[in-house]
């Protein structure tokens, strides 16, 4: 059920971090709602109708290939929003997003969305500066991909998943985080393994619980602090 | 004492298990349909892999090849749920893509409702109107098929993402074929493209098109046998998935 904003703060640390003078009457425009998992919240190749401010919902944006695999290109949290195209004059889905962790969502219709870019300054300017941050980002994590094993980019995502839940404990299979990765699940749970023989991170069934977070941060790969350092230097705005 | 107690269930269970994985496919008219199947382990055959070929309505007949994550006694529960969940949208009048549609909230819904642990799977589903000649499918993140015919092969791209992964229907589309005498469709699970040789050499999906190429003057069953054994002469010791095929020959 949508809430309309009472008052500004809303939890998107995107949204909170905007200047003064920049989110006035912000809350008329956001309105508060909460996915399910596996919630898709815009489909590729759709008029893009919404952008969403994960507030502690966590998104995914993904890719399927002509043979139909499946693999994440993005995960949003609430440093961040969903539907970046946005912020660039698109209106067409580029790929398919969906709740990959329960919570809350700021929802802005496009047309708001697209009259605070073209009215405020600083609005603007704080989206496309998180944008730069996001593509440094899909960087990062293609040479991630090529570059490192399973268990550093297992660390990476459960330690990026951890700060945007902001919690130490969640809900993600391994079978899940195995088609996220593009890797087999036998592969994922032997790092999974590994992960918890290190002290980092546990699973029991399909929770994770971070055990040492600074154990789970030495085991991810360099990506994980360089998109973490990318993505707070666009809020210092 | 215990021991003997046991016995009956291992025996029910057995039971159970193969009647999900099924019997072999009876005669359908218009069509010549085979499949074949190897468990890569021993001592509990079925995987998650499953093949079903289902007979309904005015002359219908379903097809579907699916591979569940996971392995053992938790996987045949889920390919349980979805033949049957498949059989019974198919019975109801849903075309491929609705069946699917549905099978893939089924997959969501009924994990979050009984609290256990989310599974997944690819699905190649296909309706096959033997008298008016066409096929409508889905593809869900499934090996592609292949479609044999007199000016060669051609595979089937997928059509949508894995099932349970996302709840939402405009991710799954439909293909459809018009379907000519002496056509041929064969799918089969991961285990036969991602047989590895010693070079650790993928066996890859144009090697299904060779297979029944080959083959293509023999029954559907015997195509299906000959697909597995590729992948397991291929792969020798080294096949450490399972494997299964189905052929569907329009006669």
């Amino acid at each position: 059920m949508a809430t309309p904003v009472a008052a500004y703060r809303l939890g998107n640390r995107l949204l909170d971090a905007l200047p003064a003078g920049h989110a006035t009457g912000l809350a008329g425009d956001v309105v508060i709602l909460t996915l399910k998992a596996k919630q898709a919240t815009q489909s590729v190749g759709e008029r893009i109708t919404h952008v969403d401010f994960p507030i502690d919902a966590v998104l995914s944006v993904i890719a399927t290939l002509k043979t139909g695999e499946t693999v994440e290109v993005g995960t949003v949290g609430n440093e961040s929003f969903v539907e970046l195209e946005a912020a660039l004059d698109c209106t067409l889905a580029s790929r398919t997003s969906f709740c990959q962790v329960e919570g809350r969502v700021g929802r802005m219709s496009l047309e708001r969305f697209q009259g605070r870019m073209a009215t405020s300054y600083g609005f603007a300017r704080a989206m496309r500066t998180n944008v730069r941050a996001a593509l440094f980002s899909s960087q990062q994590f293609a040479v991630c991909n090529l570059k490192h094993t399973v268990v550093q980019r297992c660390a990476r995502w459960l330690a990026m998943t951890a700060d945007r839940v902001d919690r130490p404990d969640f809900s993600l299979s391994r079978e899940f985080l195995a088609i996220m990765l593009g890797a087999k699940a036998a592969v994922v749970a032997e790092a999974a393994e590994r992960l918890e023989q290190s002290g980092a991170a546990v699973y029991r069934g399909s929770d994770v619980r971070v055990l040492d977070a600074g154990a789970l941060h030495d085991a991810a790969c360099e990506c994980y602090a360089l998109s973490k350092a990318a993505f707070a230097a666009s809020l210092s705005h | 004492m215990q021991q003997r107690a046991e016995e009956p269930l291992d025996v029910e269970l057995r039971w159970l298990v193969e009647d999900i994985y099924g019997p072999a496919v009876r005669g359908l008219p218009g069509l010549d349909v085979g499949r074949a199947y190897w468990g890569a382990k021993a001592a509990f055959p079925y995987g998650g892999d499953l093949v079903d070929v289902f007979r309904y309505g005015k002359g219908f007949t379903s097809i579907a090849v699916i591979d569940i994550s996971g392995h053992g006694i938790r996987a045949a529960k889920h390919a349980g749920l979805t033949k049957h969940a498949l059989r019974a949208y198919a019975s109801q009048g849903y075309d491929a893509v609705g069946a699917i549609r549905a099978l893939n909230r089924l997959c969501i819904e009924n994990c979050a409702f009984e609290g256990e642990s989310e599974f997944f799977a690819t699905a190649f589903f296909a309706i096959v109107d033997a008298e008016c000649r066409s096929m409508e499918y889905v593809s869900a993140g499934h090996e592609a098929a292949c479609l044999v015919r007199g000016d060669g092969a051609r595979f089937l791209d997928a059509t949508g993402p894995i099932l349970g992964l996302l709840d939402d229907d405009r991710a799954f589309r439909e293909g459809t074929i018009a379907l000519e005498p002496g056509d041929i469709i064969a799918a089969v699970t991961d285990g036969f493209t991602e047989a590895r040789n010693e070079q650790l050499e993928f066996l890859g999906a144009p090697a299904l098109a060779g297979v029944i190429d080959h083959n293509r003057d023999r029954t559907a069953e015997e195509q299906a046998e000959a697909i597995v054994l590729h992948a397991f002469t291929y792969a020798g010791p080294r096949l450490a998935d399972d494997v299964a095929a189905v052929v569907l020959r329009i006669t």
